[in-house]
This record gives C-alpha cells, sequence and structure tokens, in this order.
C-alpha cells in the first residue's frame, strides 16, 4: 500500500479520518500512532516491526539520557552515542532491505527526525518526552514516512495538544493531496518511463539530444517524484489538523549549484547543514556563499551526501555527491563571481545545466558507461544530434514532457497567483474543478 | 473558496468511494482477500486489498476507459504490453525466457530423435511483427524474424523448419490477425496452410475457390480490446471456411481433464450460445481442449499429431481436408492423463506448430518430455 493506491486513498484514508474525528480530542495523538502503525503493517509488516521495537527503544532510551544529563550537563557523550547507534541501526536497515524490501520504509526520516531532536535538544530548543505516544507520533506518523519532511520539535510537537477539526486545514489538505497525487501518477511515473526507454538505450546509440534527454528526464522523475510525497505528506498532515513545512522548493530554478541542493529537500539540508556548521543563522548565506568558510563548505558536501543517500541509497550517490561537490568548489573559487555581471534567468539556466551534468553519474544502470555518457553530454562523440528512436520516446511523451516544464518552475504557481488577482470568482470555480477533474483523471489511472 | 468546493468534492468522492467499497466487499467482492499472519508479512494482504478495490471501484470500466483514452492522448503506443496499431490492437511479444525457451528447444529436438516419425517445427509469428505497417515508424519491437531464423539453425538437422515468416509478411495489408485478439484469422491460417503443406508433402494443395465462406452471425471483441477499449477499433468477425469439393464427415472429440466431449461438425456454432464463450476462433472445433482428436471420412490414410497453441485453429480447417486423423495437444496445458488419449505411434508424422511468444514464454517441456523413454519409464515406475 502507497499513497498513490486505490486501498489507501479510498479505503485506508476515509476509515482513518471516520475513526480520528470520533476520536476524543485528548486521545487523537495516540489515535494517529496506532493509525499509522496499521498503516506500516500493511504497507510492510518488517516495516512496521523495526519501527515499532526502535521507537519503543529509543523512548527508553532517552530517559536514560535524560538522567545521564541530569548528572553530566556539559557533556556531550550522551548525545553522540545516543545518535550514533541511531545511525548505526539505520545502516543495519538499509542494509537488511536489500533482502527484504520495504523495510527500510520511515526508517530513514526515523532516524534523521530523531537526530534532528537530539540536536534541538543539546541546544536548547526541545525540551524531553512525557508521553510515549507523543514521541511516537513525532517520529513515526505514516505521512512523512516516504520522502519526509524531516520535522522538528519546537514546530510540530506543539500541535499535538491542538489536533482539533479544521474546515479550513482540511480544505487545504484535501486540495494539497490531490495535486501530490496527480504530480506521481501524471507527471513522476511518466517522466520516469521516460528516463527508462531512454536509459535502455545502449550507450553507443546516444546523442547529444538524446544524453540531454535523458539526464532531463531523471532530473523530472527526481523532482516530481519528491514534490508529489511533498505535497501528499503536508496535505495528510493538514487533513489530520497538523502542519509540516515544505519538503522541496523549485530547485531548478535556483541561482547557484548549492542552492539548488539546498531546495531539493529543505529541512534535511538544513538540519544535517546545521549540526555541522554548527550555526543555523548561516544557512541562507551559505546559498550564497556569503562568508562561506572551509567548515561550511564541508557541511555543504555533508548536506549533498545526506540528500543524495537520503533520495537512493545506492553507491553512485556518493559518486554523484562528490561529483557535485567539485561543481560547488568551482562555482565559488572559479566563476561565481561572475553571476553578478549576468542576469537572474541565465543564472538558473546555467545553474539547471550544471545540476543535469551532475545527474552523468547516476542515470545509466552501467556505472562503467558514465564516462562514454559524459563525453556525449560534452558533445565529443556524438554522430548525430537526434535519432530516430530518441524523436519516438520524445513523440510518444511529449504530454509529460510539456507538464513537466509547465511545473518544474514556480511559473504555473505565479500565473495562477496572477489569474486569482485579475478574475477572482472565474478562477475559483475553473480550480475547483480543475483540482475536481484531477482526482478522477488520477483515480482513472491507478484502477 | 476554490479549496472548499474541491474539499467537499475530494471528501465526498473518496467517502461514497469508500461506503461502495464496503457494501460489495460485504456482498462477497472481497472474496479472494486472504487474511492471514504469513499472508500479511508476505504483503499478499495489501496487493489483494488493492486488487479487490480496483476490481469493485465503483465506475470502473468507465474509469478504465477513460485512462486509456488519456494514455492514448498522452502520445503512448503501448499500453500495459499491448500496443495499439491504426485499426488494431497487438500484443508486444518480449524478449525470451531464456531457460524455458532452451528447455524448450531441446524437448523437440529430444522428441525428434526418440521417435521415427518425421517431425516438423514451425514458430508462428505475432500480430506485431508482421503487421508492423500499423505502428509507429521507429517503436521498439523484439525482432521476431531473427529469432526464429536462430532457433531453426540451432534446430536444423534434427528437425524440419517451416518458415512461414515471409508467407505472411505477403499478406501484411490484409485481415490476417484478428484486431482485437492475438491470434491469427482463417484468412492468415490459410496462409500458413499453403507454406506449411508444402513442407509436409502435400499435393495438391487446396485452393480457396474449393472452400464455402461463412461468416459467424455476430461480431466480437477480443482479449485485447477488454484489456483496453480503444473507440478506434472495430470488433472481429470469424470467417468459417468449409471444404466444399466434396462430401467430408467430421468426428472431433475434446478431452479436457479426464472428460470427453464430441461434435460431428467442424464449426459448432452453437457454442456461441453457451456460457464462457470468448469468441474467436473459439467456433472452429469448439475451441482448443487440452487434447483433441479429429476424424475425417477421407481416402488418405495420412495421420498427423500437432504440438500446438491456439494458432493451430487457424489452419487445422484446411490441413484436415488431406488428413483421416489429426490429434491436437496443447502444448501449455495437457496433462497425463488427457495424453493418454494419443499415442505417437498411431500417426505417422508430428508438427510442434505455436506461435513465437508460447515458444519463448510458456513450458512445452513437461507436455513434449511426456512422449520421450525416461518419462515414459518413470511413469510405469
Amino acid at each position: 500500500m502507497t499513497f498513490s493506491s486505490i486501498s489507501f486513498i479510498y479505503l485506508y484514508l476515509p476509515l482513518a479520518i471516520i475513526i480520528f474525528r470520533l476520536t476524543p480530542a485528548h486521545r487523537r495523538v495516540a489515535c494517529l500512532t496506532l493509525l499509522s502503525w496499521c498503516y506500516y503493517l500493511l504497507a510492510s509488516v518488517p516495516a512496521a516491526l523495526i519501527l515499532a521495537a526502535n521507537c519503543l527503544l529509543d523512548f527508553v532510551l532517552l530517559s536514560f539520557l535524560e538522567l545521564y544529563l541530569a548528572r553530566c550537563p556539559d557533556k556531550p557523550v550522551g548525545y553522540l552515542a545516543f545518535a550514533a547507534k541511531a545511525v548505526v541501526v539505520q545502516i543495519l536497515v538499509m542494509a537488511y532491505s536489500h533482502w527484504s524490501p520495504g523495510a527500510s520504509l520511515g526508517g530513514f526520516v526515523y532516524t534523521a527526525t530523531l537526530i534532528g531532536y537530539l540536536w534541538d535538544h543539546s541546544r536548547g530548543k526541545a525540551g524531553y518526552f512525557r508521553s510515549f505516544w507523543d514521541y511516537a507520533l513525532f517520529t513515526t506518523f505514516f505521512a512523512k514516512s516516504y520522502l519526509g519532511p524531516v520535522v522538528r520539535y519546537d514546530r510540530f510537537v506543539p500541535q499535538f495538544s491542538q489536533l482539533r477539526s479544521s474546515a479550513t486545514l482540511i480544505s487545504r489538505g484535501a486540495v494539497q493531496f490531490v495535486i501530490g497525487l496527480a504530480k506521481k501518477v501524471i507527471i513522476a511515473d511518466g517522466a520516469l518511463i521516460l528516463y527508462q526507454e531512454l536509459a535502455s538505450l545502449p550507450v553507443e546509440e546516444y546523442t547529444f539530444f538524446s544524453a540531454w534527454m535523458l539526464v532531463f528526464a531523471a532530473a523530472m522523475a527526481i523532482f516530481f517524484t519528491i514534490s508529489a510525497y511533498g505535497d501528499m505528506a503536508r496535505g495528510l498532515c493538514s487533513i489530520f489538523s497538523l502542519e509540516v513545512p515544505r519538503v522541496i522548493y523549485y530547485p531548478y530554478q535556483a541561482k547557484s549549484v548549492v542552492e539548488c541542493v539546498s531546495r531539493i529537500n529543505m529541512p534535511l539540508y538544513d538540519l544535517v547543514v546545521e549540526i555541522v556548521s554548527g550555526s543555523a543563522e548561516r544557512i541562507r548565506q551559505l546559498r550564497r556563499y556569503r562568508h562561506a568558510d572551509t567548515r561550511e563548505l564541508i557541511a555543504v558536501l555533508a548536506g549533498v551526501v545526506v540528500v543524495g543517500i537520503w533520495f537512493d541509497p545506492v553507491p553512485q550517490v556518493l559518486l554523484w555527491a562528490g561529483f557535485l561537490f567539485l561543481m560547488v568548489l568551482a562555482e565559488r573559487y572559479l566563476y561565481f563571481w561572475l553571476f553578478r555581471y549576468i542576469p537572474g534567468l541565465l543564472q538558473s539556466a546555467v545553474t539547471f545545466g550544471l545540476f543535469l551534468f551532475s545527474l552523468a553519474p547516476l542515470v545509466l544502470p552501467q556505472f562503467s558507461n558514465t564516462g562514454d555518457l559524459i563525453s556525449v553530454l560534452l558533445g565529443f562523440s556524438a554522430q548525430r544530434m537526434i535519432s530516430d528512436e530518441t524523436s519516438y520516446y520524445l513523440a510518444s511523451n511529449y504530454l509529460v514532457i510539456l507538464l513537466s516544464l509547465l511545473f518544474f518552475t514556480s511559473l504555473a504557481d505565479r500565473l495562477t497567483g496572477f489569474l486569482s488577482k485579475k478574475f477572482p470568482v472565474a478562477s475559483e470555480w475553473v480550480i475547483a474543478v480543475f483540482n475536481g477533474s484531477l482526482l478522477i483523471l488520477t483515480t482513472a489511472l491507478l484502477v | 473558496m476554490a479549496k472548499r468546493i474541491s474539499a467537499i468534492f475530494f471528501l465526498t468522492v473518496i467517502f461514497s468511494a469508500f461506503a461502495v467499497l464496503c457494501v460489495r466487499f460485504s456482498a462477497g467482492g472481497a472474496d479472494g482477500l486472504t487474511l492471514t499472519l504469513r499472508a500479511l508479512v508476505d504483503g499478499e494482504v495489501s496487493a489483494q486489498l488493492e486488487e479487490a478495490a480496483c476490481e469493485n471501484m465503483p465506475g470502473h470500466s468507465m474509469l478504465h476507459k477513460l485512462a486509456v483514452d488519456a494514455r492514448l492522448f498522452g502520445g503512448s503506443a503501448e499500453i500495459d504490453g499491448i500496443l495499439v496499431g491504426d485499426t488494431m490492437l497487438m500484443k508486444n511479444v518480449q524478449p525470451p525466457d531464456d531457460e524455458i525457451a532452451t528447455k524448450n528447444k531441446q524437448s523437440i529436438i529430444d522428441l525428434a530423435s526418440f521417435q521415427e516419425h518425421p517431425t516438423y517445427v514451425m514458430l508462428l509469428p505475432t500480430a506485431c511483427a508482421i503487421k508492423q505497417q500499423e505502428l509507429p515508424e521507429y517503436i521498439n519491437l523484439f525482432n521476431q524474424r531473427s529469432y526464429i531464423d536462430s532457433v531453426y539453425t540451432e534446430m536444423s538437422g534434427s528437425v524440419s523448419v517451416v518458415d512461414t515468416y515471409l508467407k505472411l509478411l505477403s499478406g501484411m495489408e490484409e485481415y490476417i490477425y484478428y484486431r482485437t485478439t492475438d491470434n491469427l484469422t482463417a484468412k492468415g491460417g490459410y496462409l500458413v496452410y499453403e507454406q506449411l503443406g508444402m513442407r509436409l508433402g502435400i499435393s495438391p494443395l487446396r485452393t480457396l475457390d474449393q472452400f464455402d465462406i461463412d461468416y459467424s452471425d455476430d461480431y466480437f471483441y477480443g482479449e485485447l480490446y477488454e484489456q483496453l477499449p480503444v473507440d478506434r477499433i472495430q470488433p472481429d468477425r470469424v470467417l468459417l471456411y468449409r471444404f466444399s469439393k466434396y462430401r467430408r464427415e467430421y468426428q472431433v472429440t475434446h478431452y479436457d481433464h479426464g472428460e470427453a466431449r464430441t461434435y460431428y461438425t467442424l464449426f459448432p456454432e452453437f457454442t456461441a450460445q453457451l456460457s464462457g464463450y470468448k469468441g474467436g476462433n473459439e467456433l472452429i472445433l469448439g475451441g482448443l481442449s487440452p487434447v483433441i482428436t479429429l476424424k475425417s471420412s477421407t481416402s488418405s490414410d495420412n495421420s498427423l499429431v500437432i504440438f500446438a497453441d491456439e494458432t493451430v485453429l487457424s489452419y487445422i480447417p484446411f490441413l484436415l481436408v488431406h488428413y483421416s486423423d489429426i490429434a491436437i495437444i496443447d502444448v501449455e496445458h495437457a496433462t497425463p492423463e488427457d495424453l493418454a488419449a494419443v499415442k505417437l505411434e498411431d500417426y505417422n508424422q508430428v508438427l510442434i506448430g505455436v506461435s513465437v511468444d508460447t515458444f519463448m514464454h510458456e513450458d512445452m517441456h513437461t507436455v513434449l518430455s511426456s512422449y520421450l523413454p525416461q518419462a515414459g519409464e518413470a511413469a510405469g515406475n
């Protein structure tokens, strides 16, 4: 069972909403936790068992940490040991998931949330959990099980005392969920199919255009998958009276490579950079390389690596992260000064091109062909601009490409905002009909 | 306000569908659901729940049609493994399962070397290989022509091969494959008969003017259309070729898991009124059973065993003109119990005639090896 399955949308979700609404307000945290665990059980029994066991164990360990910190308040060893244990367990779970696919569901988000909590606690921004259900919901809420967002204690946990029905939240949640679902089913899955078709071509048959289309399709599949799950997570949270931050924010219109990566998973990247650089205040400055020193560049590298592993834990990700970090260094020390003199749109275009190029080590099924692909991308070894097979694949996926181009920047958002201002009543109805049609169409594509 | 309207619509839709699903599930719509701990751990409960929810979804067929239209509008020429041509649907045949194909090939060679009668092999290309003019020019298809050639090369010396590819290609503009099901029409069957007859040593071959042509009463949509309802695809109609030059009496006996039934016609059209009738070549012989024996009142004493799949129904009415006895064995579904009705030594020719798809992806070895000595000994022991 996934968010984009009929059984989730039309069986689990309505049932969960009914149960949640019928539960007295002071029991809703426990209710949501149990509903989450039911979801994990249906999605993957090993994942449910691992998460539940981990959650129970960590809640007990937090009590020991409290005792330890009461005796040695200035020693960070307790936090470090706890975080190390969480990382080791996560690595073991990821290794186990090779034999039992699905076993790592929710694991990465759990670990990142826990480490974020430990960091916040060490800085005095988070208190102790007095209720097991609070801790369990904080770390294992099903809505953020796939791709996050990683939530922070000070923004998320205070909402637990106000889990009451709100028409505004439900409305917002329903719309966000439908839009996320449509992004996944219509665009992300289509872009993935186009990517797989292009990736199935022998590398010697790549032309300049098909090689760039390959990385473009991969980039679109990545963006729309994350964006879709992020929207669905936010929508589901809203339906259950919770608010969570955005996961992704139009990374391909960023004006630097480092800003592009930071926008792919903003909460996670911010957390990693904050922990490694030791400061929350300088994250935004880092995106534009103001005052960046060596430690902060290392923080950027850590952010790139963790965001990469979060999306797809395969060995090539490390190489991709290294490749991207070289670009970050080149950008920082070689040519970023030039950006002062060129228009913002061109900066975004250059950054997008560099990001696409950085995907070369990730996109081919056989890693050994990466060198050949890079050579074609640079225009060194392609014989033709475009091949007949590529033309066919593009023609048979033209709608996905058009939709990707329309929605991968904030252009559509801005256009909607503009129309809403100019024609408020008509645009309200158009948006309502559009959302309704999206729900019907995505349901049709899932049946 | 737009968000409120959208939310009300969303909640109305999901709760209405939820209510309908609950009613249908309680009325037996979720009978296939296995609620055991083992099934839950294996992820089967989730998969079965999804399947049951999809099947029982209100407006399922309308939604399915909408999805097909949306995909076609999006430029797809292949949906769920089915190729959408200008006027027909075709199964997109995938590359071979090497293990199965190797086993099948070896079984055929073993069968040919074991028995004395001449053995013939005929791999029939499917519609997507022949009717390529229906498809976009650069669509990526498995090369059936070169695969058939390579299999024939490996078998040369052990069996006689029948190459029908060029013959069928010569009729590519004609109605030789059904539009909505993955099989040859009788017209395609005649082309196969012409090529096959020459290899089997039949002389003279019967020309089409020696047959009366009847059309079945009804049009039908085959299983490909059921999976992919595309508006522009027209329904099919079965052509029945009845040999008219001489009078013939036929006896067609079907053996199906211990039960036998006999028809005294090649085209038992009344079967179209029975439940379970799927259309297409089911009208010919009454469809394919695990084993069928055919007797014809011809003066010839030739006899033939055909290890076949459903493609046999397209050419059998032509072939039967020349044989007094033919046995058809379904290479996928015949059981040892059914096979008891056919002894190879009673026939003087053996043909293995299947589509390339069957050869590459279906287990023929189990049935073919039943006629090999070690299998017989093992059965005896």
